[in-house]
């Protein structure tokens, strides 16, 4: 067994970060996957049925204005990005708690638990959501995106957003008593507040910049520019996307790094 | 050697800050057998989880120049939907430890048998203490903090740890903390008393169960 015998160098306390942030790692898949790796069949059920049943519902109320409008993409890119965000809110609810007893182990702390669980849920939707794109392409649900590369980004501020959302929601809930409530309330909210349900173009002129105060929104336009290019006009910018994660990552670190001073933060059950 | 400089820590409760430990100072050499002895709520398991690192002092510092244990309590450490192989597939990761070997230990020490493949949170509470310590001995540690030794399992499982702990482990240090004198007195060459926030170290056993009598009868201690 090694461990720092004296106060530990930083290249040491780095060295033991990594292994306990990769022993958490393979602990969150087993929990996630559920050993036999039925765990993300499950994942993949929720989103595909979303997306067919919203499909249908386009299809029944006809082929709206524009014509050739793949209802599957606007799905897939509306309820991909909305479920990315839910699905790391409602996951983190007790996360903490339920972890408290790992803290009794001096090298596991707050912020690997937290940093191994919104890893692996960013890298779980990821897959689902690669695997229901690769679905609906075989399916000529819709053709290969023109622009792929906004696909790509659009998804990658969207986990850097998602992560931030885990940290952050998990560390009020064991904070505050009225925290697991109030990400009840952040979870419902990401329904409206992550733009798949409409396009910014739909809205009236006057209340698009309220929609556009949102981050979440620029992502989902900026993704389904990738995908429609020229059919639809989108409304976006890659850096209020950007500036507002910036933001969003040091308010979410203030409050970890709060939790980890307060008294909650240790293993006492 | 574990050396405890001036530890103070305090609590916030709605009645205002509590301070639960008072300027703790003592250390440790390698093979000292320490016992502390304090009254229910004395402040003993949070005294062990600041040593352990599981929980922050308000002030004060901790040098650990060992391997130290985590606490081994009957709660903690283990993630209940985990099964025992899988917690201890972590534990061994955490601290580095080859698994394999651990497993043969382990599955031997603890004779927990095919339960080690269900969810630690189906275990009785003296399963659970039976995994632990079979696996703190497996990750080998140069000093033990021990939360209630005779919190340990059955007769004969308390007896199979007791004597690995002072037999083959005999030149290990070792921390316990108690509300019961019996196994301090047997086993230990240093014993404390913790009363009020504060720590009185004796040399003599007799004299610090003598102590431990007067604050149980209720009269505190002034140093």
């Amino acid at each position: 067994m090694r461990q720092p015998s004296q106060e530990p160098s930083l290249r040491a306390a780095l060295a033991v970060q990594r292994r306990v942030v990769g022993a958490l790692l393979r602990r969150e898949f087993i929990s996630l996957s559920g050993r036999t790796g039925s765990g993300f069949l499950f994942m993949l059920l929720e989103p595909t049925i979303f997306m067919l049943v919203l499909s249908l519902l386009f299809i029944y109320r006809g082929r709206l204005e524009h014509a050739q409008f793949s209802v599957a993409a606007f799905a897939l890119s509306g309820y991909g990005i909305m479920w990315a965000c839910r699905f790391q809110i409602f996951r983190s609810m007790g996360l903490i708690s339920s972890n408290l007893p790992l803290f009794y182990h001096r090298n596991v702390r707050v912020l690997d638990v937290l940093i191994a669980r919104s890893l692996i849920q960013a890298a779980s939707v990821t897959v689902s959501f690669m695997s229901l794109f690769c679905l609906a392409l075989f399916l000529n649900l819709f053709s290969f995106p023109e622009e792929f590369s906004l696909v790509v980004g659009s998804w990658f501020l969207v986990q850097w957003y998602g992560i931030n959302l885990c940290l952050l929601t998990s560390a009020m809930g064991a904070l505050y008593s009225m925290g697991t409530k109030l990400g009840m309330v952040i979870n419902a909210l990401h329904i409206v507040i992550t733009g798949g349900l409409f396009m910014v173009e739909w809205l009236p002129v006057e209340y698009r910049p309220y929609a556009l105060l949102f981050p979440m929104v620029h992502a989902t336009e900026m993704m389904r520019d990738g995908f429609f290019n020229d059919f639809i006009p989108t409304h976006y910018d890659v850096w209020y996307v950007i500036k507002a994660n910036i933001i969003l990552t040091y308010f979410t670190l203030c409050m970890v790094l709060k939790y980890m001073k307060s008294e909650a933060a240790y293993g006492r059950d | 050697m574990v050396e405890i400089k001036h530890i103070w820590k305090t609590y916030l409760t709605r009645r205002g800050p509590r301070d639960i430990l008072k300027d703790i100072c003592f250390s440790i050499q390698k093979g000292d057998k320490l016992g502390i002895l304090g009254c229910n709520g004395a402040g003993k398991s949070t005294l062990i989880r600041i040593i352990s690192g599981a929980e922050l002092p308000t002030s004060g510092e901790i040098v650990r120049g060992m391997t130290v244990s985590w606490p081994l309590a009957l709660q903690g450490g283990f993630v209940g939907n985990l099964t025992g192989t899988d917690n201890l597939r972590f534990i061994c990761r955490v601290y580095d430890v080859d698994y394999d070997q651990a497993f043969r230990q382990v599955s031997d020490f603890s004779e927990l048998g095919h339960y080690l493949d269900e969810p630690v949170r189906t275990y009785s509470s003296g399963m659970r203490a039976r995994l632990a310590f079979a696996i703190s001995m497996a990750v080998d540690f140069d000093c033990y903090l021990i939360d209630e030794l005779s919190a340990v399992g059955d007769r004969r499982f308390n007896k199979k740890f007791k004597d690995v702990l002072f037999g083959e482990k005999g030149d290990r240090s070792l921390i316990m903390v108690s509300h019961f004198y019996g196994v301090i007195q047997e086993y230990c060459n240093k014993v404390a008393v913790l009363d009020q926030g504060r720590l009185a170290l004796f040399e003599d056993t007799k004299e610090a169960i003598a102590t431990y009598d007067r604050v149980l009868a209720g009269q505190h201690i002034t140093f």
